[in-house]
């Protein structure tokens, strides 16, 4: 998610594909098969942790193992800015994808998206992926001793815990993690590799020393060696630098091995000082870099301007490799390396000691050559550590414009973070990327807070460096308005959001395309809220031609989204169409993946397509909607996609698959979503009973939605009272049906939402025809087909089945005997053909309880015999009928159970009671 | 156990790592004193800390790779550091 702010992607991914390389094992790397042994024996195992002191060599034992076993592991290397848990799980993403990727870019899109998922749902997903998989997985996370955030070693818990079995989990640290190891311990669940697993065996060192290092050394100095550094891996390296080039290391060991002074200082002291005077320079300098390359190193000493005495960056680099002088490769290219994190930290601290003045400028070039490069997210830090926190903010604050444009906005977050809180008050540039960063996280309580902060700065005399423009404060005026709006829109005050809007627009520069797209929007919002849709859609059409003319993508998106949705209360299918696949082309993140939004556009392109009874084509765009959905982790629109699926399926007479969806979607709603998606849920779920003829289900549901539709302050949705009203229908209680759905379409009329007011007057003409007024019922019928003539509604009738085919009819006699609405002969003839499809949703038929059609006497024969464990040609022989029959038999009873296997045909006999 | 003249969530310590320390190396250890002990050891003895700052110190000697060899509270009663080396 850090990715493509300013920078070219090549250049950007370096630095990520750094943290996911595994790092290239060195050169002479003395083998130890004793402990790979271990960890490859550890599959069984949910964990394996290396635990040991810097320099033991943990790094290089994980990453030999990882680099054998081919593309199976996913290799994520940890540092103290990964413990913000937003970051660290994009990160684990980012390493996953290399040996996943189809399962796992769709979480990393949806986690990149202005609205991401809930961890846990992605998390969710991601272990659902993990169990997919048919080959192994190992995850390792190195360096894990720099996590502190207690919220990852919860989500890390959680995750083992539930690591399907061909997912293995290495963690290698400095420490014991804070993770119940006892309990994995106890179960046999934890492979453990210590400091005196770790250590060099007298064999091991002579292979390095001897082998490696081709120092000549006999066995009894060797031993004293890896005795005085007991084993440790660092020390034996230094040890064998520190000594290479002597005249008799064994002399010198035997020196060594007599003193008290701590080796690592000791040792490192003495492999500086065997340096010339210009590695020893390089060294200490660039020891500030976390990772170097030859080029920043160059920036870093200031060298490059032709002076040809000081060997290259590139040179000593290679030097230093070929040298084993603790540099560790980040790519398979030798762009990228990093020194040893001990030998670093010496390194750091010399150059404190001997040249402290030096350090801030070294970091200050650092900053510079990151930000010339567009790689903002390294130079941030830099800057922040030269204590140039006005550089810094210089930079963010340029970012913070392009996050807005382009919606990708979470690098902020650990940006404005890093810098003290004063600072970021006192630039309003950044106030407003932290106030929308804000409102994306939901951290609401924060935001009246800050908006009055803002306003206070924008109304104070800017100081200093922070002088501002006639054309900057207006922007920053406009944005505050914008911030004023979105929040009083969230409080649902229409009133104030208009006012804002309005006054943001008066002051927001021409040139502000983005902010003044931004304010139309609201605008268009809060008047839609208010119910004025037509004058909604022009304030939505002026944000997409501001857009247009450079606003941003994510406008344009939003713009279209706003548009689908108005015109599906507006009953204007074709304009729903077409911005439904605007939005679903624009839904495309810069790697070409779809966005989150995609998955909604589907399902909008198939709720139109359902409309029209297309259902084939609308369950195709309904399950690849719901599809992205799922593989989002996107909840949101894997529910609206269910329900919308769940008709289609009724519509095409399988029950049980209806049923099956509504089954995901409540659990979908009960975990992830507050209670009001679980009573629109429910809501359908009465509809599907009504459908399946299981009345008492639901005049179940509805006594508890007619208490609440009686409460004075009623918030239940249009769809739930239209559920309501077609039970009463059901259950013959059409006056009362009469009164609710009156009530209902004047208020549709009111705001001229025409695609529910012809479902509602469509109920309410089957309503007065109840009551046995024929006459009003063809009447007020015309006028919901004359409103869904020109959009091509159809299952709106098709779904309340024959008893609306009978009231078309009606209405088709008067049409052709002139009595028009403008209604054609041949849209009455579709709509009354659908209408007498054997499967609709409003009109209870069933024998068997539960079935739409129910099985002929010689089926039920057929089933019983499928249930007792008969083959087709047991059942011909029994029923003395032909195989082809029996197989027709059992093709037609899979079709009416809505089953795919006869194991499944059995089952459904027996909970029908028919075996 | 806690002296009386320090706030109760503030603490001396003694650390004792094995091997010894360049005697510049106590800036790893903001404010910490350092000492040998005869038998070839490093003591760091802390100005008043808190849990926080202790863990801190743990948490360096962990990555400098030195060996802990004990935590003591420091005492008004306790014997004082050994006499530094050099």
């Amino acid at each position: 998610m850090y990715e493509r702010i300013r920078a070219p992607a090549a250049a950007l991914d370096t630095i990520l594909q750094a943290k996911l390389h595994i790092p290239t094992i060195p050169t002479g790397y003395v083998a130890r098969p004793r402990l790979l042994a271990q960890l490859d024996g550890a599959h069984q195992a949910r964990l394996s942790l290396i635990t040991a002191p810097a320099g033991s060599g943990k790094t290089t034992l994980a990453s030999s193992w990882a680099r054998a076993q081919a593309d199976t592991v996913a290799w994520l290397e940890l540092d103290p800015a990964d413990n913000d848990p937003v970051r660290f799980w994009s990160y684990l993403l980012h390493a996953l994808h290399g040996p996943e990727p189809a399962g796992v870019a769709p979480l990393l899109s949806a986690l990149r998206a202005p609205q991401p998922p809930p961890l846990e749902a992605t998390l969710a997903a991601l272990l659902n992926v993990l169990a997919a998989r048919p080959a192994p997985l190992a995850i390792v996370l190195d360096d894990y001793h720099v996590i502190e955030a207690p919220a990852i070693h919860r989500v890390i818990t959680w995750l083992i815990d539930r690591l399907p079995p061909q997912a293995h989990l290495l963690i290698v640290s400095r420490a014991d993690p804070p993770l119940p190891l006892g309990r994995w311990r106890a179960r046999g669940q934890l492979c453990e590799l210590r400091v005196h697993d770790l250590r060099f065996t007298h064999e091991e060192a002579a292979a390095f020393l001897i082998g490696t290092m081709g120092l000549p050394l006999g066995m009894d100095a060797v031993a004293a060696l890896d005795a005085r550094v007991e084993g440790w891996a660092a020390g034996l390296q230094l040890a064998a630098l520190a000594i290479r080039g002597s005249a008799d290391p064994a002399a010198r060991i035997a020196a060594f091995s007599g003193r008290h002074e701590y080796v690592l200082a000791y040792l490192v002291d003495d492999v500086l000082a065997g340096q010339l005077a210009y590695v020893q320079e390089f060294l200490l300098r660039t020891a500030i870099l976390d990772r170097l390359s030859a080029p920043l190193c160059d920036a870093v000493l200031g060298v490059g301007n032709g002076d040809a005495a000081i060997p290259t960056s590139r040179f000593i680099l290679d030097y230093l490799r070929e040298s084993n002088l603790f540099l560790v490769p980040l790519d398979d290219e030798g762009g990228w390396f990093r020194y040893h994190h001990l030998f670093r930290d010496v390194l750091r601290h010399r150059l404190r000691q001997t040249d402290p003045p030096c350090v801030p400028e070294l970091h200050r070039r650092a900053a510079g050559w990151y930000a010339a490069q567009g790689l903002l997210d390294a130079a941030i830090p830099h800057a922040l550590a030269a204590g140039d926190h006005l550089g810094a903010v210089r930079w963010i604050e340029q970012a913070v414009d392009e996050a807005l444009h382009g919606g990708n906005i979470a690098p902020l977050r650990g940006w404005l973070a890093a810098l003290p809180a004063a600072l970021v008050g006192a630039r309003p540039r950044l106030a407003v990327g932290q106030l929308w960063l804000r409102f994306i996280l939901g951290q609401n309580e924060l935001i009246p807070s800050g908006i009055d902060a803002l306003a206070e700065s924008l109304a104070a005399e800017p100081d200093g460096d922070a002088v501002r423009s006639v054309e900057e404060q207006s922007w920053l005026r406009a944005e505050l308005a914008a911030l004023r709006a979105q929040r009083a829109l969230h409080l649902g005050d229409l009133s104030e959001t208009l006012a804002q809007c309005r006054a943001g627009l008066a002051v927001a520069p021409a040139g502000a395309l983005r902010t003044r797209g931004a304010l139309e929007l609201l605008q268009g919002t809060a008047v839609r809220n208010a119910g004025d849709l037509a004058a909604a859609a022009t304030h939505f059409h002026t944000a997409r031609d501001l857009a247009e003319q450079g606003g941003g993508e994510l406008l344009l998106l939003y713009v279209s989204n706003n548009l689908a949705d108005l015109a599906e209360l507006r009953g204007q299918l074709s304009v729903m169409a077409t911005e439904h696949a605007r939005m679903r082309r624009l839904s495309v993140d810069a790697s070409g993946q779809p966005l989150p939004l995609a998955g909604m556009a589907l399902i909008g392109m198939g709720k139109v397509a359902r409309e029209r009874n297309d259902l084939e084509a609308a369950a195709a765009l309904l399950a690849e909607g719901i599809d992205l959905g799922r593989r989002s982790a996107i909840s949101g629109i894997v529910i609206d996609g269910l329900l919308v699926l769940a008709l289609v399926r009724v519509a095409q007479g399988n029950v049980a698959g209806a049923r099956a969806h509504l089954d995901e979607a409540t659990t979908l709603a009960e975990r992830w979503h507050p209670a009001t998606i679980g009573v629109r849920v429910a809501a359908f779920r009465a509809r599907l009973a009504l459908a399946a003829g299981r009345l008492k289900e639901a005049a179940r549901w509805a006594v508890g939605a007619s208490a609440r539709v009686a409460a004075p302050s009623s918030e239940l949705g249009e769809i739930e009272q239209l559920t309501l009203a077609r039970v009463w229908l059901a259950q013959g209680r059409a006056a009362e049906a009469l009164g609710l759905l009156a009530r209902l379409a004047q208020a549709a009329r009111r705001s001229a939402r025409h695609g529910r007011l012809a479902e509602i007057l469509a109920l309410h003409a089957l309503a007065q025809q109840a009551v046995g007024d024929g006459t009003s019922a063809a009447e007020t019928l015309a006028e919901a087909l004359a409103l869904g003539q020109p959009e091509g509604y159809v299952r709106i009738f098709a779904d309340e089945g024959v008893a609306m085919g009978r009231l078309v009819l009606c209405v088709a006699a008067q049409v052709s005997s002139g009595q028009a609405r403008g209604l054609r002969a041949d849209y009455l003839a579709v709509v009354q053909e659908a209408c007498a499809e054997p499967h609709g949703l409003g009109t209870p038929r069933s024998s068997h309880d539960q079935l739409v059609e129910p099985l002929s006497a010689r089926e039920q024969e057929v089933l019983a015999l499928i249930a007792a464990g008969c083959s087709n040609q047991e059942i011909a022989d029994r029923l003395i009928i032909s195989v082809a029959t029996v197989r027709k038999h059992v093709e037609n009873i899979h079709g009416k159970l809505g089953v795919q296997s006869r194991t499944q045909a059995a089952a459904r006999a027996r909970e029908l009671g028919l075996a | 156990m806690t002296s009386l003249t320090l706030p109760p969530d503030r603490q001396r310590f003694r650390l004792r790592v094995r091997g010894q320390l360049p005697p510049d190396w106590g800036d790893w250890f903001d404010g910490f004193s350092l000492a040998y002990t005869p038998d070839g050891a490093t003591l760091l003895t802390s100005p008043p800390i808190d849990q926080a700052a202790l863990h801190g110190a743990l948490a360096t000697i962990r990555d400098l790779g030195l060996y802990l060899e004990a935590v003591i509270p420091v005492t008004p009663d306790s014997p004082g550091s050994y006499p530094a080396k050099r």
